[in-house]
């Protein structure tokens, strides 16, 4: 017995690292090189595993969760990331976007400091711990509002804003096309962080792809979720750079975890 | 809480903030010459973690002083060195 969990474009990207460092490619072709790494990851620690019990994925991570779970092909799963990828910059205002990843900030004073702002929390990892995205300059704004030293946040090679109402034409031109494709019902649990919820059906696998995009990723509440569930399962992560165990003691859990 | 603190007992508790940030099946022991980059193979965030777990440790302003100070401290002595003079400054204060 096992639990998958697949991390999201920001929690990947770590600059300087040669292993993880995906800031040079472009966005379409950074968001396929993670999520066919994760399914390549999945499948080679398939050998020796008895069963996966589920699986769970942080923002791009969430693709890859449900393409392991059987609900989605490969195929259509890497046609949906191209296009999760390519679509903004061609429906959204050319704008310039801010996407950090944040530590020692509640997220509710984050919440809170975004007020009048085109500035969103955009992921909830932990107690302290956010991801915001803004327009650039009201991202500025924001950081001063909230007092962050520079070490305490990352920016993260993440060109547009998802996870926010800024994507509604992002997601509803991903609609029309997930609804060509063929998606079945999970043939093992998956957890999802757009809006906390067991993906069950079909039904629910297309609403959180598409809510996915519009929706902040609550990682906390999710991993919460999931741990009281498979408490004494091992948790294995699918890279690229597995740096998601970091919300599991900072969210006062213990869990067997590891990489797979 | 303390507000004071001896070498020994900062390296102490930090070698438990590494073990808890750094997951792994053999937890490196801490010197106080290793580096925090090269060394300890941990990046900008991952240091910041490192120091606030000590939160229930040393009082915030301490922790606030060593997180302030973190751009500047290369080695896990350095960071020693930090936490004393925050508690130092912090009990100087109360």
């Amino acid at each position: 017995m096992t639990v998958l969990v697949f991390e999201g474009q920001g929690a990947t990207a770590v600059p300087g690292e040669p292993e993880t460092d995906l800031t040079a490619l472009p966005p379409a072709e950074a968001q396929r090189a993670i999520v066919v790494h994760q399914l390549g990851r999945a499948r080679a620690g398939a050998e020796g595993r008895e069963r996966i019990d589920g699986v769970l994925g942080q923002s791009l991570g969430e693709v890859s969760a449900l393409v392991v779970a059987g609900a989605l092909s490969e195929e259509d799963g890497l046609r949906f990331v191209r296009l999760r990828a390519a679509l903004p910059a061609r429906l959204l205002p050319p704008r310039p976007w801010t996407m950090a990843s944040m530590t020692r900030l509640r997220p509710a004073a984050a919440e809170e400091a975004t007020e009048g702002l085109d500035v969103w929390v955009a992921g909830r990892n932990g107690p302290a711990d956010c991801v915001v995205v803004g327009a650039s300059g009201d991202f500025a704004t924001f950081v001063e509002r909230v007092g962050a030293l520079p070490q305490t946040y990352r920016e993260l090679p993440v060109t547009a804003p998802y996870h926010t109402p800024v994507m509604a034409p992002v997601a509803e031109a991903l609609a029309a096309e997930v609804a060509g494709f063929d998606v079945r019902d999970p043939a093992v649990p998956v957890w999802s962080p757009t809006g906390v919820t067991e993906v069950r059906t079909a039904a629910d696998v297309r609403r959180v792809l598409i809510e996915a995009l519009t929706s902040p990723v609550a990682w906390a509440e999710t991993l919460a979720v999931a741990a009281g569930r498979w408490p004494d399962a091992p948790w294995r992560e699918c890279g690229p750079s597995c740096s998601l165990h970091r919300f599991v003691w900072k969210n006062g859990l213990k869990l067997d975890w590891g990489e797979a | 809480m303390t507000t004071t603190a001896s070498a020994a007992d900062v390296l102490a508790k930090l070698q438990k903030s590494y073990d808890l940030v750094v997951s792994g099946d053999e937890p490196r022991r801490l010197r106080l010459e290793d580096d925090i980059t090269e060394d300890l193979d941990l990046d900008s965030m991952e240091f910041i973690d490192l120091v606030s777990v000590l939160e229930e440790e040393f009082p915030a302003d301490v922790i606030d002083a060593v997180i302030e100070r973190t751009p500047d401290i290369r080695t896990v002595g350095e960071l020693v060195d930090a936490f004393l003079a925050a508690s130092a400054a912090s009990a100087a204060s109360a």
